[in-house]
């Protein structure tokens, strides 16, 4: 299981790609929601696929196949923890 | 379905991001097991297994092998069976889990397994395994399914297989108990260690006009000495005071010198006491007369001889005249020189009995005296010490007040220290609570329970049997390379 440590190095990490590459941190909040959405209803994934490249996380998307869990689960992660930081300020809103 | 290629930024965190994506967002594992249809304890299992990317639900593999490749690779049990399903709304549509969906089966599960979900390859497998033997696409299901090459399966033979997977389970669950016990009795270690350290006395340093509180302490925060140091003001004031007790305690010591007067003073009043109490008052009253008398006598013998000297200057000296009725004839200035004689006499004697009292009232009061004076011999010593106690006890409040920082230290440390002791017990019995409840999810082994409930399955007892040499059961053979059954 992963240590508080290692995600505090994560996040930082996630704070400082964001910043580097310029990218609204609003839209990891909303394809964190999004993502959400997808557990309780997997027909929304392909719009949610569609978000992720549309937003330029993405170049592609195989809209054939399952569902990638861990694709869902790192959006919703990674929401999880830019949502922190803009409510703690380490991010600007 | 998926993400075809991803952009720079998702290249970079994806695969760190999923790494503690469960511990940032607990129900997420629950979450997506649950989505996977997975139910009661291989949720978690499932969703950990797809969210690491280990399992190959992407990849279209079915429910149970996302199962068997979680439960064989030991995909994070652990770690996500403390998040609860539930943590999660899990309205899920059943369509995408119903008939045709995922989860659907063509067989129906007959047996359960420990994991609280259905084995229904395991429940095939071994059916086949019992009813064919180990023929060529048995082996292969059977080496798919436990990972054994094919050659090491039919060198084993079907009991062979069934045992090794019931000694897999079995060493599997007893490895995650002992695990799980470790956890624990390390995580109560933990917590007494917790509990007093919190509980370790922490005096607090304080310092005031008067002094300052010093503790001392070892390497592991235990208290190794207490003290204080007084001011400068209240030292200065302590030497001198010294000083002072010094002179006190000299002159203590010369008292007794000072006052011996008084006892013999007091000693010769005692005597005196005892010379006047020695009379009687009869006595002391004569003696009283007789002094009287005696004091007396030189003036009225003067007075005689005035009056015998101007009778016979008178030529008088002799002669006599009568004084009426019985009273014998005499001179009148020689009968009252007596007359007055006898007065003073009869004066003297009415006062005798009062000057007696007197007296013997004078003789007490001088023990009285004496008493008072042996008294001051004793009283007198002892307020001599009064200069040396009083220096004495002056310095003593002096110290009291360069003590106080250290009381206030050790009177504030004992109140933290309690409240710390306190937090640590809560702390620690957190810890000892959550170890405990944490032992028996630990103590879960998705791969041992797995792997025991197709050992279980009472479709493989007769190889089980077969291979601990049970009577009763079939017995099978290896001949060729094929399971055979014998008599």
């Amino acid at each position: 299981m992963a240590t508080s440590q290692e995600v505090m190095q994560v996040k930082q990490m996630v704070k400082e790609s964001i910043l580097e590459e310029g990218l609204d941190p609003n839209i990891f909040v909303q394809l964190g929601e999004m993502a959400k959405a997808v557990l309780q209803d997997q027909s929304m994934y392909p719009q949610f696929l569609q978000a992720v490249v549309d937003s330029g996380l993405a170049e592609e998307a195989d809209m054939s196949g399952e569902i990638d869990y861990q694709v869902i689960g790192v959006f919703i992660a990674a929401g999880e923890m830019v949502k922190e930081m803009l409510a703690s300020g380490e991010l600007g809103a | 379905m998926g993400l075809k290629k991803l952009g720079k930024w998702l290249k970079k965190n994806i695969k760190p991001i999923a790494a503690v994506a469960a511990v940032v967002f607990p129900p997420l594992i629950p979450a997506i097991g649950t989505a996977l249809g997975a139910t009661g304890a291989a949720t978690a299992v499932v969703g950990a297994a797809a969210l690491s990317g280990a399992a190959s639900a992407v990849a279209g593999d079915s429910t149970q092998d996302i199962l068997k490749n979680a439960a064989l690779g030991g995909a994070a049990a652990g770690v996500v069976q403390s998040v609860s399903p539930t943590a999660f709304d899990q309205s899920l549509p059943s369509r995408v889990f119903g008939e045709g969906g995922l989860l659907s089966s063509t067989t129906s599960p007959t047996t359960t397994l420990a994991g609280n979900y259905s084995a229904v390859s395991a429940n095939q497998l071994s059916s086949e395994v019992a009813s064919k033997g180990l023929l060529g696409g048995v082996v292969d299901k059977v080496a798919s399914f436990t990972g054994l090459t094919p050659d090491t399966i039919g060198k084993l033979g079907s009991a062979g297989v069934q045992a090794l997977l019931s000694s897999a389970g079995a060493n599997k669950i007893a490895e995650q108990g002992r695990e799980a016990a470790q956890t624990q009795a390390d995580a109560q270690v933990r917590a007494a260690q917790i509990a007093a350290d919190a509980a370790k006395f922490r005096p607090v340093g304080v310092t005031t006009r008067f002094g300052q509180s010093a503790f001392t302490t070892d390497a592991q925060g235990n208290v190794t000495g207490a003290g204080y140091s007084a001011s400068p003001e209240i030292l200065g004031y302590q030497n001198r005071l010294s000083t002072l007790a010094n002179q006190g305690l000299t002159q203590a010591e010369q008292a007794a010198t000072a006052y011996k007067p008084l006892t013999g003073a007091a000693q010769s009043l005692f005597s005196l006491g005892n010379q006047y109490l020695a009379t009687s008052p009869e006595q002391a009253a004569q003696d009283y007369i007789t002094k009287q008398q005696a004091l007396l006598a030189p003036s009225q013998e003067n007075q005689l001889a005035l009056l015998q000297n101007k009778l016979f200057q008178q030529g008088r000296t002799g002669s006599a005249s009568a004084q009426g009725g019985n009273l014998m004839a005499t001179n009148p200035e020689m009968a009252a020189y007596y007359n007055s004689i006898a007065q003073s006499n009869l004066a003297l004697s009415a006062q005798a009995d009062q000057e007696a009292r007197n007296r013997i009232a004078f003789g007490g009061g001088l023990f009285n005296t004496g008493a008072g004076l042996q008294n001051q011999f004793y009283s007198g010593q002892t307020a001599a010490y009064a200069p040396f106690a009083t220096a004495m006890d002056t310095s003593s409040g002096l110290e009291s007040l360069a003590q106080q920082p250290m009381n206030l230290g050790t009177s504030i440390g004992a109140k933290t220290t309690a409240s710390t002791a306190e937090a640590g017990r809560l702390l620690s019995g957190g810890i000892t609570s959550a170890a405990a409840t944490m032992a028996k999810p630990d103590a879960y082994s998705a791969s041992g329970n797995l792997l025991t409930g197709v050992a279980n399955n009472p479709m493989v007892t007769g190889a089980i049997n077969n291979a601990f040499g049970v009577s009763n059961a079939p017995k099978y053979q290896i001949i060729n390379g094929q399971l055979v059954q014998v008599p």
